[in-house]
């Protein structure tokens, strides 16, 4: 593998938005410290670094109980998506019974549905699992169930010729198949999870970061909020990047190819 | 092999595998695409299907398989009747279908793994066999690493290891160029009549059926305006008769080359 050093158009796609990044962190202190905004009002980055400093056992205490929300929810979400997709793959009757319903349900603003979990459900974690089940089952199924159909009918023939049992091409040729479909629904998904996370936090709850987003939004503690802003956008990513190590993982062939 | 149920009362036993007056259709009977189809083919023979495209000779393919169950007559397998029970003949595509998700040595030992066989176990009965089928080092590579003749190559030999001794190919050779073409057929045919095969190979290509093909089926009829295919003519190539008096070792320069392939080409008309 080449290092960034020697491929110069892998420096470029880093250098590039890195810079980006830069000048547009560098613009936004000199506006903070020019007095350009009231500093009440937006705090610098370097303010926004010392808060998340300073806070640190506190973030990563309600980040804690973020990250268990998220990835409960997500995983949940994930079952319920696979068990869809496959009976809706299986049974044309599921397919043209549950189609329609999964897409309105996508239609239904998670922020509207949110309080009346919380009203149904508690404060605890049974609401906010169940939103993020909601928001995360939805692309997985849809991408896995595309998948699944993608799948050449010749090569199904082919495994019927070899005396493959239904299960037999389930396994060996649509799940592999529509692994590359799944992985890009779940990368979805991984997003979803977190701000479902915090969306459902905001409306009440014990601890987790949309709850301490909501107290030092109360007390005007706008370098903080930002913090918590940086983190959450950080544990996207994080779960995203997870979601993309693991398709490297188990598409193995996707990734050698090219030697 | 399985014991064969109905010995012919005369003659010797059944031949490896035989259709009987076959009708066929599309959509349950409503559309008659074959028509009294019959063909025989022994071990370690070649017969060719040729015909125009679209006249159903893949529909004719699949009901031999087992894929569909014919409208009328039946499939016999060394006189067993096989009709509508896929998995006793090994059918190979014109598009390889390797899985790209799976190694070489794992795509092409997949119909033993179907069978019940430990995938360790059939890796084990696939490996000596990449030698022979011009596979050599490929064991580990995956099917996106492989040339189109390669992969081909590939998708024969998981053919081979479906265990039957019937084996149809849907124009095997068509996708790849035209150098690969030859070479592969010719060492298709070698192997095959090594192995003691009975190929049933569809093609529309009249050379590649008459250099192939032991005996041809000449195929007529467009069902899609309303006449059914049937066998317009069935010609035995005389091969080895050929070459026996020929000064030259290649069939395709001899008379006999060209007189079979002018009759092909009267009966498809």
């Amino acid at each position: 593998m080449a290092t960034v050093a020697q491929d110069p158009a892998r420096f470029r796609r880093i250098a590039i938005p890195a810079v980006t990044v830069g000048v547009a962190l560098l613009l936004w202190e000199l506006t903070v410290r020019m007095g350009v905004v009231p500093n009440f009002l937006l705090p610098a980055p370097t303010q926004v670094v010392m808060a998340s400093v300073a806070d640190a056992p506190l973030l990563a205490t309600h980040a804690g109980t973020t990250i268990v929300e998220s990835v409960l929810g997500l995983a949940i979400g994930v079952a319920v998506g696979f068990v869809a997709a496959v009976l809706m793959d299986r049974y044309e009757t599921v397919y043209l019974a549950l189609d329609p319903l999964i897409t309105v349900s996508q239609t239904i603003p998670t922020v509207a549905i949110a309080p009346l979990l919380v009203l149904w459900f508690g404060y605890g974690l049974a609401p906010k699992i169940i939103l993020i089940v909601l928001t995360t089952f939805f692309p997985v199924a849809v991408s896995l169930v595309s998948g699944f159909r993608a799948v050449d009918p010749d090569m199904i023939d082919l495994m019927r010729t070899m005396g493959a049992s239904d299960l037999q091409i389930f396994l060996q040729v649509k799940v592999p198949g529509a692994l590359e479909q799944f992985f890009s629904g779940l990368r979805i998904s991984a997003t979803y999870a977190i701000v479902g996370a915090v969306i459902s936090e905001w409306l009440g709850g014990f601890s987790g970061l949309g709850v301490y987003m909501t107290r030092v939004r109360k007390s005007f503690a706008y370098d903080r909020m930002f913090a918590v802003i940086v983190l959450i956008s950080v544990l996207s990513l994080a779960l995203m990047k997870l979601v993309d190590l693991q398709e490297r993982a188990c598409m193995p062939w996707k990734h050698e190819e090219r030697k | 092999m399985p014991a064969s149920v109905a010995q012919k009362p005369e003659g010797g036993a059944p031949p490896a595998l035989e259709a009987r007056n076959l009708t066929l259709s599309w959509d349950e009977g409503a559309h008659v695409v074959v028509r009294d189809f019959s063909l025989v083919a022994d071990a370690g023979e070649t017969v060719c299907l040729v015909g125009r495209s679209g006249c159903g000779k893949t529909t004719i393919l699949h009901a031999l398989s087992g894929l569909t169950r014919p409208l009328e007559g039946t499939v016999l397998l060394r006189g067993e009747d096989i009709t509508g029970r896929p998995g006793r003949v090994s059918y190979m595509l014109q598009k390889d279908l390797l899985l790209p998700s799976k190694r070489i040595i794992d795509n092409v030992s997949l119909p033993l793994v179907i069978g019940g066989m430990k995938r360790t176990e059939a890796r084990a009965k696939a490996a000596p066999l990449f030698e022979r089928f011009g596979l050599a080092g490929t064991e580990q590579m995956w099917p996106s690493q492989l040339s189109g003749g390669m992969r081909q190559r590939a998708a024969f030999l998981r053919t081979y290891l479906m265990g039957n001794e019937v084996v149809l190919l849907d124009e095997p050779f068509s996708a790849l160029d035209a150098i690969t073409r030859v070479d592969l057929r010719s060492w298709y045919c070698e192997m095959a009549h090594g192995l003691r095969l009975a190929s049933v190979v569809i093609t529309h290509d009249v050379d590649e059926a008459v250099s192939m093909a032991d005996r041809i089926y000449v195929l007529h009829g467009s069902p899609s305006e309303g006449v059914p295919t049937t066998v317009a003519g069935e010609i035995a190539v005389p091969r080895t008769a050929a070459l026996a008096s020929a000064e030259v070792d290649d069939f395709s320069l001899t008379p006999e080359y060209i007189y079979c392939k002018r009759e092909v080409l009267e009966l498809l008309g």
